[in-house]
């Protein structure tokens, strides 16, 4: 987005909350109030998919995640602006150089089953999860774990984890979101049951059709106004419109660009997004020819017209993208601007180039819509500058055996990440990263930011080098920064309340926000 | 005929020892990693990624796993889901009674609508009764039955709000146990209404085939000389038509009949998407889609063992409508 697109934007919006706020003061004039929340009613929600499993442990998948989410909690959470807040944890500090966290857990929470959720429960779950025999899909998250201790509390004194770590991590907060704390089994249990400390507890699961759970009346953040959740697994997405409009159900997200604007329309559905924390790349294969030459990077990166992309393929349900830092991200940068659409210097870098008259190459694609449609344009986009792109789709379990072995010329590939940079710039720009440098990219610059970046504690230190890597990536481009997708969710006016978050998550409970509720008639 | 049931039976065997080596490597052959997939993209380490593989076996020769496979198939035992963490024969137990439900409702649809036509439009040779008919035979056959259910959705649904879109109303079977136990109609209407658009959806494309496979097969046994003979002992064309022709004439229909059943359980993996309809079509695409080898290979030869008992039956009512079909 541009700078004056931007500035255009913040004065709407200045120019819509004025507006807003004048409303509400007439409103308030007239002896009209906000609508206090009404308790009751129970949310159903249309799933893409049926879950794995419900034990947070087993989980891989948003759509599983987005489930376990509700019964159990994290230690801690991302709130709607992407700064870490409390869960489970009430407060952590880092030693030893960010080799230990130390976190002190909250007082107050209880599981479902009534019992006290102690330290014990959250050094139980790391070690579940770490467990080879258990073989968690999470289990990799805490690789860099060395030990747990728990301590539990004298009194009044509330119980402490301590987690060391083989080396220090400043990002190790972000790690901590993707881990539920489940409680110590009791000895006689013969089978695993759902039991968290979250906002709801589990009702039933019938697979494929629907997994139902009720409010938890002695939830730690205030019990839901709702009675209960339903997620109804609905995996063809104009089947899940369908459902929203005639009323099967009452929140959907992933809302398509060609429903968008009918849905908009409809009276009583309301559309809400967020800009996601993800993005999608077109990366380039540095170890091939020609695209081991910066000016053949250069002269693609430029004569990819990013707007034009989004306005065309995903209208109103993505920005374009300027760097690998999202807008949701920390260490964003607004005053960064990614490579302008310039068809002239594209040419150019071209002509400067080892291939000065052009050349064929193929671009990988996974399956989907908008991955060929998007495809077809950024074909047509670089024919601008002699580049011949023949389109390769591929089935995702492919898809990703070729990125991995690097065997493609180009491909488009989108990821999701929450708003710590270490994540996915160490993975996929470190000449060391083993299997996700799925460019072959590599700096020595890049390479000494990203570990010094790592072992930093200090935010704003981490921030500013982790803008120098976004300068320097943009200005190599072993891959070019097409797009972050918005998380577009639509539900009917009778929901109020509800806020989509920027990793897809679906949030209801008060413990940060507004809790969701629903309007009676 | 028992021996010939029996034999009919044996086998059986070989083709499904077949289908299991086939389903087994093709779906090993591909590329794509199930501990990758599973564990995702973003949080892939190398060395756990390799160490899961090894305690899966599945860094052992292929046919080392497929001898495996196959020694605890022989005890019944179908393996278990990497994505689930449960066995399969549980998992497919789970969910074939609604692709049962589903497909058999088509099947009935099909044949309900597509004889009585297929005879009509033979008898009525050359009005546009048959034209009419062998239109939307052809209508139905070509058009894609994932649309057609998108198209009754909107139609039935979203416009005239009759029936609902997805899910399934609650199973058939125990919707009737309730009618009879005095549960009341409601039951049963929540779960035909359920039941109706995906099995239209479903039916459509075998219905279109048997109107034309029943009026082709109608017109030949019409001319043939018995026909004939019959008219001159002065038969009414009543009596010639559905006592004299119409039991030959379904021979073939028959065999076609039963090879479209096991069709329509594969078709009802596609629908079963559109439809949001719990069975086993919606795991099995899954299934392919994040490698999971042990539920591939279990749905694969459900839907084989299934083929294989419906030919074995057809076979049978065959021999039943033409007795002069020897067995030797």
């Amino acid at each position: 987005m541009s700078l004056r697109r931007r500035s255009i934007l913040s004065m709407l919006l200045m120019v819509v909350l004025v507006i807003t706020a004048l409303g509400a003061i007439a409103c308030n004039n007239e002896g009209e109030t906000v609508p206090e929340p009404e308790t009751g009613g129970t949310l159903v929600i249309g799933n893409n998919a049926d879950v794995d499993s419900l034990d947070p442990h087993l989980a891989a998948d948003l759509y599983t995640v987005r489930v376990c989410d509700q019964i159990f909690d994290t230690l801690i959470r991302l709130d709607f602006s992407g700064d870490y807040v409390g869960s489970l944890a009430e407060s952590w500090d880092v030693a030893d150089e960010g080799r230990t966290w130390e976190l002190t857990l909250r007082q107050d929470v209880y599981f479902h089953d009534g019992e006290p959720l102690t330290a014990d429960d959250v050094v139980h779950s790391f070690r579940r999860i770490m467990d080879p025999e258990f073989d968690s899909p999470r289990r990799g998250d805490l690789a860099g774990v060395d030990g747990v201790e728990g301590i539990t509390g004298d009194g009044d004194d509330p119980d402490r984890v301590n987690i060391t770590l083989v080396e220090p991590n400043g990002a190790f907060l972000s790690t901590l979101l993707n881990i539920h704390i489940v409680p110590v089994p009791d000895a006689d249990a013969r089978e695993w049951v759902p039991v968290g400390s979250g906002p709801f507890k589990f009702g039933e699961w019938v697979p494929e059709e629907r997994v139902a759970l009720e409010r938890f009346a002695d939830y730690w953040g205030g019990a839901s106004p709702l009675e209960g959740l339903v997620f109804r697994p609905i995996p063809e997405v104009s089947t899940r419109v369908v459902e929203l409009e005639t009323g099967g159900i009452h929140l959907m997200d992933e809302v398509p660009g060609e429903d968008m604007e009918r849905l908009e329309d409809m009276e009583g559905i309301e559309i809400d997004s967020t800009v996601g924390s993800n993005y999608s790349v077109l990366g380039l294969n540095t170890t091939r020819e020609p695209f081991d030459d910066p000016m053949v990077r250069q002269a693609i990166a430029h004569a990819i017209d990013r707007e034009r992309l989004v306005e065309v393929v995903y209208p109103g349900t993505a920005v374009a993208a300027d760097g690998p830092l999202p807008p949701s991200s920390w260490a964003y940068d607004e005053d960064f601007n990614g490579p302008a659409h310039d068809l002239e210097r594209a040419a150019n870098y071209m002509e400067n180039s080892s291939v000065p008259d052009g050349f064929s190459a193929e671009l990988l694609i996974s399956e989907g819509e908008r991955m060929q449609r998007g495809a077809i344009l950024i074909q047509s986009m670089l024919e601008e500058i002699g580049i011949e792109l023949e389109i390769v789709t591929q089935e995702w379990g492919t898809f990703l055996q070729s990125l991995m072995g690097r065997e493609y010329d180009m491909l488009r590939v989108a990821w999701t990440t929450d708003p710590e940079p270490d994540a996915l710039l160490y993975s996929l720009l470190h000449s060391g990263s083993e299997m996700l440098n799925f460019s072959g990219f590599a700096s020595e610059e890049v390479d000494s930011l990203l570990d010094r970046a790592r072992v930093e504690s200090d935010v704003s230190e981490r921030a500013r080098m982790y803008r120098e890597v976004q300068s320097i990536v943009v200005a190599e481009a072993p891959m070019i920064y097409l797009l972050h997708e918005n998380h577009v969710a639509a539900y009917p006016e009778e929901v109020r309340d509800f806020r989509p978050h920027l990793t897809g998550a679906y949030y209801f409970q008060s413990s940060f926000g507004a809790a969701t509720w629903m309007a009676g008639d | 005929m028992t021996l010939f049931a029996l034999r009919r039976l044996l086998w059986a065997v070989p083709v499904l020892l077949g289908v299991s080596i086939l389903v087994f490597t093709i779906a090993r052959v591909i590329p794509g990693d199930p501990v990758l997939i599973a564990t995702g993209l973003e949080r892939a380490d190398p060395k756990i990624l390799a160490e899961t593989a090894q305690r899966l076996g599945l860094d052992r020769p292929l046919w080392v796993q497929y001898a495996d496979y196959l020694g605890d198939l022989v005890r019944g035992d179908l393996g278990h889901s990497l994505r689930h963490r449960r066995p399969v024969s549980a998992l497919i137990l789970g969910r074939l009674p609604a692709t049962l439900e589903l497909a058999t409702a088509a099947f009935l649809l099909a044949i309900a609508a597509g004889i009585p036509l297929g005879v009509v439009a033979a008898v009525r040779r050359g009005t546009g009764f048959e034209h009419a008919a062998i239109l939307g035979a052809v209508g139905g056959m070509s058009v894609p039955a994932f649309w057609l259910g998108l198209l009754l959705i909107l139609l039935f649904s979203l416009q005239l709000g009759w029936l609902p879109a997805t899910a399934r109303g609650g199973s058939l079977p125990g919707a009737f146990a309730a009618l009879l136990t005095g549960g009341g109609l409601s039951p049963l209407w929540r779960s035909l209404s359920h039941l109706l658009l995906p099995a239209l959806a479903l039916a459509a494309p075998t219905t279109g085939l048997m109107v034309r496979m029943t009026r082709s097969s109608m017109l030949d046994v019409l001319g043939e000389d018995y026909i004939l003979a019959a008219r001159a002992r002065g038969l009414s064309e009543r009596t010639i038509v559905y006592r004299h022709a119409l039991k030959n004439a379904l021979v073939p229909v028959v065999t076609i009949a039963g090879l479209f059943l096991g069709r329509l359980l594969g078709g009802a993996v596609v629908l079963e998407t559109v439809f949001a309809w719990p069975g086993i079509g919606r795991m099995a695409v899954l299934a392919v889609r994040s490698r999971d080898y042990a539920v591939i290979a279990g749905t694969a030869l459900m839907v084989a063992v299934g083929f294989v008992v419906i030919n074995a039956a057809v076979d049978l009512v065959y021999a039943w409508l033409d007795p002069r079909v020897r067995y030797d």
